[in-house]
């Protein structure tokens, strides 16, 4: 029965910051992570009538559909990048000043390190501070509820080791 | 260190990564253009659907109706419904603007005609059954907006005086214009940002990262900068529209325009806006609205007392071109035929008396040309299970057979 299923667009709308600022923590630009949020909401509209809301809330279902567009923009972007670097000799390139001026992020310097993280220390942080239980987290992460927690804060001393490292390096 | 000043370190740099994903938000007008672009993709069944399904309600209500009466009517509004889910208008119907001309000195689109600025709800929520929802940021106002079907009546008081208001016309800009633009603020061109990124140009300034953005058709929105600082610029505990006043001096960017300044505050967020207005040659000023009729312009974003970002249009040159109006008669009678600009209905469809009427400004763009053209803004209220909504209807005022 679809009868439970809230309309989609009450979805998007309660969903859609939520998800951006999640992409938004990942990648590297504003850009990017419009790119994404739009393929996420893309996807999940159409696969909207198959979505069965008494296995998953809707908040699992569009952070899986998010966490794989994500992971599919990194693995798609390394492959692009060695081909850059490698016909051009280029150095990494530093980060789009768009994302900046496109975002309307106060924490700008907290979300750059989140994104430095190695990819399941950052993504236990985004999933976690985006609302999600540490089942939730788990879930998604193909882990259990205890050790989501573990990596959660594993990843949380990370975090302030890095912000700390920082802060020292400017003194 | 000792595990309670760990503690207290991790549990604060929780509380900042709370406030981080709570406050990290695209820019505005992303949500309705992503929207609007899912829209659009909808295939031709599903809209079909919605429409047939809006329809089957309508005939619950009236089970006496003939079921030949009931196929014709199918097919009339099963047809009219999918003009209006393609953004296809049907063309007017007025016999008498036959005798109008192409006005000179304009390039304009298809046949000579120009582009017809409308009205669309975007993302503005149907009415619920339990009132409306709660949006965030700052649509709070847009939730009790009703585009859907109704019954209109006008009961207002229209002007006395026919309208004399010319057309604005700005053409698409080049990057090298949005390149002069950068200059102008102190900003150059940085030469990391990758191409095709749906921007005219990204800049760098001292402190401040900036980019240019073209005309934004499916909205529409017309080309428009957003310059923020790298890190946020405290306003030093001075109130917020006097913040930004200095802050868009900084740069040379306090509007030259006619304008409106209002202060919208939601979630500890500010934003200072700069309505924007068209002065008219007999000295009255019009103002510009967007497709949901609100008033827009530049912007200051304040939050947590510190300047995150402003925006606002790229300064463009406009030209001026005098067409043939509708009278205000007229215009009464097409806002009264208008059509609804959402299939998103309520039972019973709703009886609203039009009791205001607003000239104002609205843009239509075509083929890389931006048109700001006037028109009446027709607004009316009525009551849906305990709750207020307004109905607005827009009334380009060209004459139809001058426009597409």
């Amino acid at each position: 029965m679809a009868s439970d299923r809230p309309p989609f667009e009450d979805v998007y709308r309660d969903y859609l910051g939520r998800i951006y600022a999640y992409v938004r923590a990942q990648v590297g630009t504003s850009a990017d992570a419009e790119d994404i949020t739009a393929q996420v909401f893309m996807n999940a509209y159409q696969a909207y009538d198959r979505f069965e809301p008494r296995n998953v809330t809707p908040a699992a279902w569009l952070f899986r559909i998010a966490r794989n567009a994500t992971l599919d923009h990194f693995r798609a972007r390394g492959r692009r990048d060695r081909l850059q670097r490698t016909m051009e000799h280029q150095p990494e390139a530093e980060e789009d000043p768009s994302a900046m001026a496109e975002d309307r992020i106060q924490y700008q310097g907290l979300l750059a390190h989140v994104a430095r993280l190695p990819e399941r220390q950052r993504d236990a942080i985004s999933l976690r501070h985006s609302g999600l239980s540490f089942d939730e987290v788990g879930h998604l992460m193909s882990c259990s509820e205890d050790a989501a927690k573990m990596l959660y804060h594993r990843a949380l001393k990370a975090l302030r080791d890095a912000v700390a490292g920082e802060e020292q390096a400017v003194e | 260190m000792s595990d309670d000043k760990e503690d207290l370190e991790l549990a604060a740099l929780q509380r900042e990564l709370d406030d981080a994903f709570a406050t990290t938000r695209p820019r505005r007008g992303f949500e309705d253009e992503l929207w609007l672009r899912m829209q659009a993709r909808r295939p031709l069944w599903t809209r079909l659907r919605d429409v047939i399904g809006s329809t089957g309600a309508l005939f619950r209500q009236a089970p006496a109706i003939p079921l030949g009466a009931v196929a014709v009517l199918l097919v009339v509004v099963v047809g009219a419904g999918i003009l209006l889910n393609s953004g296809l208008r049907l063309g007017p119907t007025h016999n008498s603007y036959t005798q109008g001309a192409q006005a000179p000195g304009l390039a304009l689109s298809d046949a000579g005609k120009l582009p017809t600025p409308a009205l669309h709800p975007g993302l503005v929520p149907a009415p619920a059954a339990n009132g409306p929802s709660l949006s965030s940021g700052f649509a709070l106002d847009q939730s009790n907006l009703y585009f859907g079907p109704a019954t209109l009546r006008w009961t207002g008081q229209m002007p006395l005086q026919s309208v004399q208001a010319p057309v604005y016309r700005y053409a698409e800009p080049s990057a090298s214009l949005a390149d002069e633009f950068a200059a102008s603020v102190g900003a150059s061109s940085d030469k990391q940002v990758r191409s095709g990124s749906g921007f005219l140009g990204t800049y760098r300034g001292q402190a401040f990262v900036l980019t240019v953005q073209p005309t934004e058709p499916q909205l529409p929105l017309e080309p428009y900068f957003n310059l923020a600082p790298t890190s946020p610029v405290s306003t030093g505990g001075a109130d917020s529209r006097g913040a930004a006043a200095t802050f868009l001096g900084g740069y040379s960017l306090v509007p030259s325009w006619p304008n409106e300044v209002t202060v919208q505050q939601a979630n500890g967020h500010v934003l200072v806006q700069y309505s924007r207005a068209f002065q008219l040659p007999d000295g009255g000023v019009v103002f510009l609205i967007n497709w949901i009729g609100q008033r827009y312009g530049a912007g200051v974003d304040i939050s947590n007392g510190a300047i995150i970002a402003a925006s606002g249009p790229l300064p463009l040159n406009l030209d001026a071109t005098t067409y043939r109006l509708i009278s205000n008669d007229d215009a009464v009678r097409v806002a009264l035929a208008s059509a609804p600009a959402s299939t998103q209905t309520i039972q019973p469809v709703p009886t609203v008396d039009l009791k205001t009427v607003e000239l104002v400004y609205a843009l239509a763009v075509s083929h890389g040309e931006g048109f700001y053209e006037p028109a009446y803004l027709f607004s009316g209220t009525f009551s849906y299970n305990g709750q207020t909504y307004t109905k607005r209807v827009l009334v380009p005022l060209v004459d139809p057979t001058l426009r597409s």
